[in-house]
């Protein structure tokens, strides 16, 4: 019998490609939690070692870096965050918080190990969605240092304001 | 590459350069000389160009002997070094991860290279057979990638901390860009 899990999320975003068998398996690999509204999922600078699959509810991600704050809103099922923390606790200057009451699967660091460990395509689904990422993340690093070290003129005129308006501080 | 791998055990393997990489990390012998019969050896010589900026991407580079180096068009449409890369470094990671990329910089050998070339289509046919020698790979380039978004964001960060300790160097690359403006 399918698990009402496996129903919700079946066929939904970055889970797309999961068979129902294989979502059976990733659904018993992980915990199952619910956020009231406004709690954190992790707050900015707290080292991770989980990443979080959307069941229901609304999550605001915020990442802080030099340049701006980037804020997000996921509401999809199926939507994952913090993949990163599966394979290393990286700082990553964010944090994410429910909007309204939301239900999560948490896979820990240890369960996607061990579903590697034995093989499992489980596995290898979500190193195809960490690779997809990482690739963007990577992507939007680039283009935070192309906007800095790649546009001199530019950032010399931003150094000079934060200079002045750390001066009237 | 595969005659000399079929030619290898797995000891000898142990000592190959490629074998101690971060990039194989945790893969078994067996696993790492899969991998590297997908690939070939490529050579390069002084000054010849590995890939160019705007090219579409469709393979990735793990230096052997030799180094290369990245160049990408500054503000000012003149060719800026972005890095040099020696023995062990990856080059062009994105291409095999990647459905579609262009590449981002121009790479060019800067002294004799002997290099692993891995295209995406014989990566892709190895996911494709869920071996999973491709999926350990795949996290160690995700590991090796998010430590250089780490360092790339660190690289920004620290401008804006203190940015009096950077001004210098920003106003002499603008003097510098202006001055070969006025040149053209």
């Amino acid at each position: 019998m399918t698990s009402p899990l496996v129903e919700v999320l079946e066929g939904q975003g970055a889970l797309i490609d999961f068979s129902p068998d294989e979502l059976e398996r990733f659904v018993a690999a992980c915990n199952h939690r619910v956020f009231a509204a406004g709690e954190a999922l992790w707050t900015i600078d707290q080292k991770r070692q989980s990443a979080f699959f959307l069941v229901d509810g609304v999550i605001e991600r915020r990442i802080q870096t030099s340049l701006n704050q980037e804020v997000d809103q996921f509401g999809l099922p199926g939507v994952p965050l913090s993949l990163s923390a599966l394979i290393s606790d990286w700082e990553y200057h964010s944090g994410a918080y429910t909007l309204i009451r939301s239900e999560v699967l948490e896979l820990t660091r240890d369960a996607f190990e061990a579903l590697l460990e034995a093989k499992d395509p489980v596995a290898y689904r979500l190193i195809d969605l960490i690779a997809t990422y990482l690739v963007d993340d990577m992507r939007r690093a680039n283009a935070r240092l192309q906007e800095v070290f790649g546009r001199p003129a530019e950032t010399l005129r931003t150094l000079r304001r934060r200079i002045r308006e750390d001066a009237k501080a | 590459m595969s005659q000399e791998l079929d030619d290898m055990d797995s000891e000898s393997l142990e000592v190959n350069p490629l074998g101690n990489l971060e990039l194989f990390r945790g893969l078994s012998a067996a696993e790492i000389r899969e991998i590297l019969h997908t690939g070939e050896r490529r050579t390069f010589e002084p000054g010849e160009v590995v890939f160019t900026e705007g090219q579409s991407a469709h393979s990735m580079f793990v230096i052997e002997t030799g180094e290369l180096e990245v160049k990408s068009r500054g503000e000012a449409d003149e060719p800026v070094v972005l890095a040099q890369l020696g023995a062990g470094s990856i080059v062009g990671e994105m291409a095999i991860l990647d459905g579609f990329s262009l590449r981002s910089a121009t790479v060019a050998a800067v002294s004799d290279v002997s290099a692993f070339e891995l295209t995406r289509e014989a990566f892709t046919a190895l996911r494709d057979g869920q071996s999973h020698a491709a999926y350990k790979l795949i996290l160690n380039l995700a590991r090796i990638l998010g430590e250089r978004r780490r360092r790339a964001d660190a690289r920004v960060a620290e401008v804006f901390q203190d940015p009096s300790k950077h001004i210098d160097a920003f106003e002499s690359q603008v003097h510098d860009m202006l001055g070969r403006l006025k040149k053209v």
